[in-house]
């Protein structure tokens, strides 16, 4: 007899929903399985799954023909259908799922992807906006920083050669991705607040940041500045109907531009660029025993929600620093940000009899999710034993966090995972960087190991 | 919220001849508006025939579930059909549907008109359940059967 827990949902949310739900009961009772089935109808969730029900069960049916959001699933074999297929029979489904819910590799993967979407959906408010404008400047951060690491592969004063080809290397990272990343980052920020109109206003005092100096900080407060004002002229402003077309290609971006670009020059641009300042030259000299600390707390911030708010804030802080030349917190981050899945894969590997089947071959998925720095890949593992997993994994990511900021590495790709350590110059002290990363996760998989009670 | 208790045997229709399933909920409605549930008929139709355009309302295993919320009604109700023969009603599984539950709903009654529509979808998946309204003799045997049912399912 296997335990089933099951959620039907179809758009209108009404008759499908309740026969689907009706025929797997109906199925299950037949075959002899104990089921719980949730219905996501209009009226709500009703008989609403709890996590003791889903820990104990032996497999997830999904039958729906909405999109069902699977996070609270992590890690348990899930079979996907349509309640279609379920009304016309609950038994031969059921059976279907026993045979076919596993959990495979290329599976766990696809669903912390999938995972990793709803999460960036599900994000509101302040938390929302500030996302919006990193996940924008991530791609032009990563063109442009390795852009200016293979310059440095001709030499590191190439660049200076005029004409050469270090140069224009040069040119297209520092000159024209970086300098577009504060502006780009203030830009999305107002959109995400205040829609198209916000743009405008976000690139400009976005652009002002960068020449005040303000840096990122100053790029962010710009952007928020900018979505907001926008949003209020947008409510406050009536026009007479016949002038409505003249507000959004004149009236919005004139009148938020200029009242962002004030603020950011007379009110905003002088005190944040003093912080900024203060802020890269502290990092800059730090000691290394600082540095370290700056590093064991950063690599602790990555962990410990594995991609929710508090590891973007340390992701997004390194971010906003490449921008203004310091590439150590960026290293430490994305390697703090990869040993958790890397632990936890080495883990279900050394320790076997401490995992099941699943988990084993969950434990596959976690280690191809970290070498590609999605510390999301360590979420099921958390999910279904917080409380020896997550202490676990923040000690590795500090230990790596703080290792890497002691051996002075640099990153200057705010992504890529193993994949950008061959790109000549991507990483500085790429020696000992990799000797930080196998700490962290030695430290991981020997606490996991440690910790987990055998399996029987 | 019973099924039973929002029908009466004088709502359920045995042995109808009907051509589409348009005259069945005609006649449906009358019945309603007879017991003051339906206050304008016409109106009322014209409400399922709406619903109906949106998505096709025949669930399949031979059986429909129009329903409406509709100013034209006074209160929640149920009405029931067995045709003599099966009407196409285009369902989503081609069965041609030889019983209809109709639904009615005052505009605001999104509960009792969501928990009907839910129960009944409920109900229906039973084959034994459709094998005895199709056997049932009486509307009184109808209404045993449904009880007994929904007895069972609670």
């Amino acid at each position: 007899m296997a335990k089933i827990v099951a959620v039907t949902a179809c758009p209108t949310g009404i008759a499908h929903t309740y026969m689907a739900a009706e025929s797997l009961k109906v199925g299950a009772q037949k075959l002899g399985h104990e089921i719980k089935v949730e219905t996501m109808g209009s009226a709500g969730s009703e008989n609403k799954l709890t996590d003791e029900d889903i820990a104990q069960a032996d497999i997830v049916i999904i039958a729906a023909d909405t999109n069902v959001n699977t996070e609270r699933f992590a890690g348990k074999p899930i079979y996907m259908t349509s309640t279609g297929i379920a009304i016309k029979d609950g038994v031969a489904v059921i059976n279907e799922a026993l045979k076919k819910a596993t959990v495979t590799m290329e599976k766990e993967v696809a669903k912390i992807e999938e995972m990793k979407a709803q999460r960036s959906a599900q994000r509101s408010g302040v938390y929302k906006h500030l996302m919006t404008g990193v996940s924008h400047i991530i791609p032009i951060v990563v063109a442009g920083g390795l852009c200016i690491a293979l310059s440095f592969a001709f030499g590191i004063h190439a660049a200076e050669e005029e004409g050469s080809l270090a140069a224009a290397l040069m040119s297209i990272g520092g000159g024209a991705a970086f300098a577009l990343m504060v502006p780009v980052l203030a830009g999305y920020i107002a959109y995400s607040i205040a829609d198209r109109p916000g743009l405008t206003p976000g690139f400009i005092g976005g652009m002002l940041a960068n020449q005040i100096g303000a840096g990122f900080l100053g790029g962010i407060l710009a952007g928020f500045i900018a979505g907001y004002i926008t949003l209020g002229l947008k409510k406050s402003i009536k026009l007479p109907k016949s002038l409505e077309g003249l507000m959004p290609v004149l009236v919005l971006p004139l009148l938020s531009s200029l009242a962002t670009g004030l603020l950011m020059i007379y009110v905003i641009g002088t005190p944040v660029k003093g912080i900024m300042d203060w802020l890269t030259v502290s990092l800059n000299n730090m000691s290394t025993a600082n540095a370290a600390i700056l590093g064991l707390i950063l690599g602790a911030m990555m962990a410990v929600d594995m991609g929710g708010p508090v590891n973007k804030a340390a992701y997004a802080f390194a971010v906003g620093l490449l921008g203004s030349n310091t590439f150590e917190p960026m290293a430490a981050v994305m390697a703090a940000g990869m040993t958790p899945p890397l632990g936890i894969a080495l883990a279900t590997f050394i320790a076997k009899n401490k995992f099941t089947k699943e988990e084993r071959e969950a434990g596959k998925a976690a280690a191809v999710l970290g070498v590609s720095f999605i510390t999301e890949g360590a979420i099921p593992f958390a999910a279904a034993d917080p409380l020896r997993v997550i202490p676990s994994i923040i000690a590795g990511s500090a230990v790596t966090g703080a290792l890497s900021m002691f051996f002075r590495c640099t990153l200057r790709a705010p992504h890529g995972g193993i994949f950008v350590l061959p790109i000549p110059n991507a990483v500085g002290n790429l020696g000992f960087y990799i000797i930080a990363i196998i700490a962290g996760t030695l430290v991981t998989a020997a606490l996991v190991s440690a910790l987990k009670p055998r399996k029987q | 919220m019973n099924i039973k208790d929002l029908l009466s045997e004088g709502r359920i229709l045995l042995d109808l001849t009907a051509d589409a399933k348009e005259d069945v909920w005609k006649a449906l409605t009358n019945k309603m508006y007879e017991d003051g549930i339906v206050e304008d008929v016409e109106a009322y139709l014209k409400d399922v025939a709406e619903r109906e355009k949106q998505g096709t309302t025949g669930v399949g295993f031979g059986v429909a579930i129009p329903h409406a919320k509709s100013e034209a009604v006074k209160s929640a109700g149920l009405a029931m059909a067995r045709t003599a023969q099966g009407i196409d009603v285009a369902s989503l599984d081609g069965t041609k549907a030889d019983i209809f539950f109709l639904i009615a709903a005052p505009k605001d009654a999104d509960k009792v008109y969501l928990q009907a529509l839910s129960k009944l979808a409920r109900l229906l998946m039973h084959e034994n359940f459709r094998e005895s309204l199709r056997n049932a003799k009486s509307p009184r045997d109808v209404l045993d059967v449904i009880e007994k049912q929904e007895e069972q399912m609670s």
